[in-house]
């Protein structure tokens, strides 16, 4: 089926023609994936997406082709892009018909990573086999029911038995432990089957040809799900090398020290023999013997004499051995001439039957000669104990595949040293002799290295270390160095032995294998659960970088940094106890959670690890973490987006005549998929009459003509329910003919009410903002009052343009009518948050004032702040003018209340007062005149005040 | 005691007919003060400062200089110079409701009398002594 889903499949897709292998349709993600244009790609066959070499195996598939049915699973396949890169292809396809030719719809996956990945770790895994193999480390198992046991071949190899020709048996194996270790060996296994500690044990063995080896075996209990143990398996190791070193080294530093021990004692001696023998000649006067005169309980000693017996004896007679020896001749020189002489080193066990080596100072006396004598026996046995010793020891030395030397602890100076630093170091031995190791030190490993020293050398600690040193070729080298110090009675270090092997090879495999796990997707690394529930991350490999942010040592001084990102994503306790789990069932360690690193970003991590348990209890988790935020977020979307946009497919068959509806567009009708089933006319049917013209004629056109639709309308359903949805539709044409129209088909009913309903309230806003534009005039201010918005309306009421308002206060049309309480008031109110509405007059351009109903709105943010002021302005000028002029009617009025009460009545009054006067007062008539004279002046005056009111109300204008 | 009877009043004619309806009066004895304005009214009352004595005052409103108002607060404002008995009669020509009720609001006046004022009416006041 070819449709939307076949071109837009994320997946690389193609069809082909599996008899030609002619490639008919191809995909987006296949054209994108492999480069070539789709016209390019059309003219391909499946052979042109291989390299020739992999043709044959492309042939060899597709021989049972016709035979298969349904999903065809091919395999995995080298394919090559256009640019010639070369990829790997997992493929499954099916039988399609297309254009009436037997095709084969194939979708592809590329596995060219995922297969690195796979590759990566196999060749991990070979190199550790290698290292083991390299370490001489077999494993062995003890099943606990049976006693049945199996090893892995480097234990025959350790024993040096023939797989084929060596029966395997708790029993053989016992045998083979030296007699000397059998106890401990059995003592140790007991406890380790009682579960009071793991096995771990240094023993010899004895093998076939009667040799003995040291092998190191460390072991376990393995329990099933109920706490039961059921197998014993642990793993062995060959150590028998480093412990001949270890022997070795303890021996020649043993007997370095007893042989110092013996030099001192023998220098303890005091020479002490003293014998006078006078010469006896014969008669032609020659000395032919000696007579005793005087010897010492020293030279008795030496001589087995009795120093009181001796006196007046013959030497010759007693020790007749004497005569023709180089002493004897001494003798008889030293008596003829009276010259001293000195004999070093003189053997004289023949002489006197016992091994003695001594010293002689022969002085003349007289006629007699004196003797002294020094024992030198046990110094001399000493030296030659020392010169055995050290040859012994060049032995070990020259032989060795290790370097050996002697230094001097406190001048640094080297003393002795091998054939091996020769080669090691590329210096010669005098050249060597003339340094001192600390110069041989990589100066980064110098300072730990002195540390090691001297807390060694203070017998705090013993020296072991791996450090680097620097060759003549100036090429680095790494070294393990065990030192042994040789030490006087109070335990200063007189000098020390090195012991030197070369361990480059060994650390450039470290370091590659470090590399590899740095390079690796993710971080390596190890992590340590102690018993007291602390933990702490080791040999954290680079990638901490980028999956948790911090560099590895970082997080290895502080697991926290990580622990603090795991938190800050809500999974801590949940990771924490998968981790417990691990550790507590012995199962491995998989967890998947969510981290926000430093930086903000959100992460999903997969993390795995498999538990080892150490000896004092810590479980130490051989571990990597992952980041799958990326495959997580698109599995997410994938199933969010299917879920989310509704979408189903159809497919009109017009070879066929025949319909066919997915689930989803079923489901869009509310039909029944089992029952129901669609044809063309009554697929049109369901839409709404006010659509199912242009519907049809979409349809038809298409039909017809091959035009694609893609269209929005109303579907009626089954149960009456009227729904939005969108139908695409493509026609398949073959020479011309239209063989199938294909499509989707979505609901987007509630995009659409939506659609309708923001368009119905724009529409509605619209219209405000129109009745609002023609009402009233508006300015909007941001939150200093500034005008960042105007409308024409307020132009036009305040004479100013936009440009002029825009930028400057409300200042500008400020009338200074309003006291300063006023606005104050108002800002007050709308600063607050508050709706402010009042009458304001303000001033024109032209200097004319006009009243406005004002309504300011503040826009609050989402603190509740104002950010912005809406002041809607409604022109009320008119009414306030009119208002002002009833008003100043009225004040009017009020004066002429006023003066009606005040002054019109004051004359009045005082006509009445004097008419009053003449009629109850009994005026004389002199007095008469004045009287009168009042009343007609107070009658003058009050017809001039009512004039003048008259004239003023004529002012008042009563017009509105 | 002395009763004194105070006439503030800037109308001449006025005060006259005043002073003779009061001369017409019997038996009483009475010392006329007549002032042109309040603030001649107000210095002759702080003459009488501290005293025992009976005064009985017309007052204007309409008046130049300390109108009758003015002179009122100032009265008050000195506590009525601490005589003992002041009484004050406003006399206007003004029938507007504001003055009345504005004479309401001081203790002081006794009774706002509309011009003219008849001989009658200052014998009521004269009995009520």
């Amino acid at each position: 089926m070819k449709n939307n889903f076949f071109s837009l499949n994320p997946q690389p897709s193609w069809i082909f023609d599996y008899e030609t292998l002619e490639i008919l349709d191809v995909n987006i993600a296949a054209i994108e994936h492999y480069g070539y244009k789709r016209e390019e790609f059309l003219k391909l066959t499946l052979k042109d997406l291989r390299p020739p070499q992999e043709v044959p195996e492309l042939i060899n598939a597709h021989v049972d082709i016709k035979n298969k049915e349904g999903n065809i699973y091919f395999g995995i396949f080298t394919h090559q892009k256009r640019n010639g890169n070369v990829i790997r292809m997992e493929i499954n396809g099916h039988k399609v018909n297309f254009n009436d030719r037997h095709c084969m719809l194939m979708v592809c996956q590329d596995v060219t990573e995922k297969e690195n990945q796979q590759e990566i770790l196999e060749e991990n895994s070979r190199r550790l086999a290698a290292i083991s193999s390299i370490g001489k480390i077999g494993y062995w198992r003890l099943e606990l029911d049976g006693e049945s046991l199996f090893w892995t071949d480097e234990v025959n190899k350790i024993w040096g038995v023939n797989k084929e020709n060596s029966e395997v048996s708790v029993e053989n194996f016992e045998k083979t432990i030296h007699p000397d270790d059998r106890k401990a060996f059995i003592s140790e296994q007991k406890l380790a089957l009682a579960e009071k500690r793991p096995l771990d044990l240094a023993h010899r063995i004895i093998l076939s040809d009667h040799s003995i080896k040291w092998v190191r075996v460390r072991g376990r209990l393995i329990k099933d799900e109920n706490g039961e143990p059921f197998a014993f398996e642990g793993t062995v190791q060959d150590i028998t090398e480093k412990k001949k070193i270890e022997l070795q080294l303890r021996l020649t530093g043993e007997k370095l020290r007893e042989s110092e021990q013996r030099f001192r004692t023998a220098l303890e001696i005091s020479p002490d023999g003293f014998t006078i023998l006078h010469p006896e000649r014969n008669n032609k006067g020659e000395i032919i013997d000696f007579t005793w005169v005087f010897q010492n309980q020293s030279i008795a000693r030496i001589n087995g004499t009795d120093p009181n017996k001796v006196i007046g004896k013959r030497l010759l007679e007693l020790f007749p051995s004497h005569q023709g020896t180089a002493i004897f001749n001494a003798y008889i020189e030293v008596a003829r001439t009276g010259n001293t002489r000195v004999i070093n080193d003189v053997y004289v066990g023949e002489i006197v039957s016992v091994p003695t080596w001594i010293r002689l100072v022969i002085v003349p006396m007289g006629d007699d000669i004196a003797i002294l004598s020094q024992n030198i026996t046990q110094q001399k046995s000493a030296e030659a104990f020392l010169k055995e010793s050290a040859a012994r020891f060049r032995t070990i030395f020259e032989g060795a595949s290790l370097g050996v030397a002697q230094v001097n602890t406190s001048t640094g100076q080297i003393i002795f040293i091998n054939a091996y630093y020769e080669t090691i170091t590329g210096y010669t031995r005098e050249e060597l002799l003339a340094m001192s190791f600390f110069e041989l030190t990589h100066p980064d490993d110098r300072e730990k290295d002195w540390m090691l020293f001297n807390k060694a050398a203070q017998g705090e600690q013993d020296y072991r270390n791996e450090k680097r040193y620097i060759r003549k070729d100036g090429k680095v080298i790494w070294v393990r160095i065990h030192l042994a110090f040789i030490r006087d009675d109070q335990g200063k270090a007189l000098s020390t032995v090195a012991i030197c092997e070369n361990i480059t090879t060994q650390k450039e495999k470290e370091v590659r294998i470090q590399d590899l796990s740095d390079n690796l997707p993710g971080v390596v690394f190890q992590y340590l659960l102690y018993t007291d529930g602390t933990d702490a991350l080791r040999a954290v490999s680079k990638g901490a970088y980028k999956v948790w942010g911090y560099s590895p040592e970082e997080v290895e001084k502080d697991i926290d940094l990580v622990w603090s990102r795991t938190k800050a994503g809500g999974k801590f306790e949940i990771v924490k106890q998968s981790i417990l789990t691990a550790a507590n069932t012995k199962t491995k360690w998989l967890a998947q959670y969510k981290v926000v690193l430093p930086s903000g970003e959100v992460q999903t991590h997969l993390g795995s690890g498999t538990p080892n348990f150490l000896r004092d209890g810590t479980v130490v988790f051989n571990s990597v973490v992952l980041d799958i935020t990326k495959e997580v977020k698109n599995k997410e979307l994938l199933s969010q987006a299917t879920q989310i946009a509704n979408i189903g497919n159809w497919e009109v068959d017009l070879v066929k005549n025949e319909i066919s509806w997915s689930g989803m567009v079923h489901k869009l009708h509310e039909t029944d998929p089992g029952t129901f089933v669609p044809d063309l006319e009554s697929s049109i049917s369901f839409y709404h009459e006010d659509f199912r013209n242009i519907v049809k004629s979409h349809v038809h056109d298409c039909i017809r003509t091959g035009k694609p639709f893609d269209f929005e309308a109303v579907l009626v359903t089954v149960k009456k329910n009227e729904r939005w949805v969108r139908a695409i539709g493509h026609a398949e044409m073959v020479e011309g003919q239209n063989k199938r129209i294909y499509g989707s088909f979505q609901d987007i009913h509630f995009q659409k009410i939506n659609e309708i309903a923001l368009k119905e309230s724009l529409k509605n806003l619209q219209d405000y903002q129109y009745a609002i534009d023609q009402l009233a005039s508006f300015t909007i201010t941001d939150s200093n009052g500034v005008i960042i918005s105007v409308n024409d309306k307020f132009c036009e009421l305040s004479q100013y343009s936009k440009e002029e308002l825009l930028g400057s206060t409300h200042q500008v049309i400020n009338s200074k009518y309003h006291p300063k309480d006023f606005f104050a008031g108002l800002w007050q109110a709308i600063k607050s948050g508050e709706i402010w509405r009042g009458e304001v007059r303000n001033q024109k351009k032209d200097g004319t004032y006009y009243w406005v109903d004002a309504t300011i709105v503040p826009f609050l943010d989402e603190n509740k702040k104002p950010f912005q002021y809406l002041a809607l302005r409604i022109d009320i000028t008119a009414r306030k003018q009119a208002e002002e002029k009833i008003l100043a009617a009225y004040e009017k009025l009020k004066n002429i209340a006023w003066t009606q009460s005040h002054v019109v009545r004051s004359p009045l009054a005082r006509i009445l007062g004097v008419i009053n006067a003449i009629e109850t007062l009994d005026i004389q008539p002199d007095e008469l005149p004045f009287w009168l004279e009042q009343l007609k002046s107070s009658s003058l005056e009050m017809d001039e005040i009512i004039q003048d009111i008259v004239n003023e109300t004529q002012l008042i204008d009563f017009k509105k | 005691m002395q009763t004194y009877i105070f006439i503030i009043d800037d109308d001449p004619i006025f005060r006259r007919i005043t002073v003779k309806m009061i001369s017409k009066l019997d038996k009483e004895f009475f010392i006329i003060k007549e002032c042109e304005d309040g603030e001649i009214g107000i210095k002759e009352l702080e003459r009488l400062s501290n005293s025992e004595e009976r005064i009985i005052i017309f007052l204007d409103i309409n008046m130049p200089v300390l109108n009758g108002w003015e002179f009122l607060d100032k009265l008050i404002q000195n506590e009525n110079y601490n005589i003992k008995d002041v009484r004050v009669f406003i006399v206007s020509s003004s029938t507007d409701k504001i003055d009345i009720i504005k004479a309401q609001n001081y203790p002081l006046v006794k009774q706002f009398i509309h011009k003219p004022m008849d001989l009658i009416t200052i014998k009521a006041i004269v009995s009520e002594l």
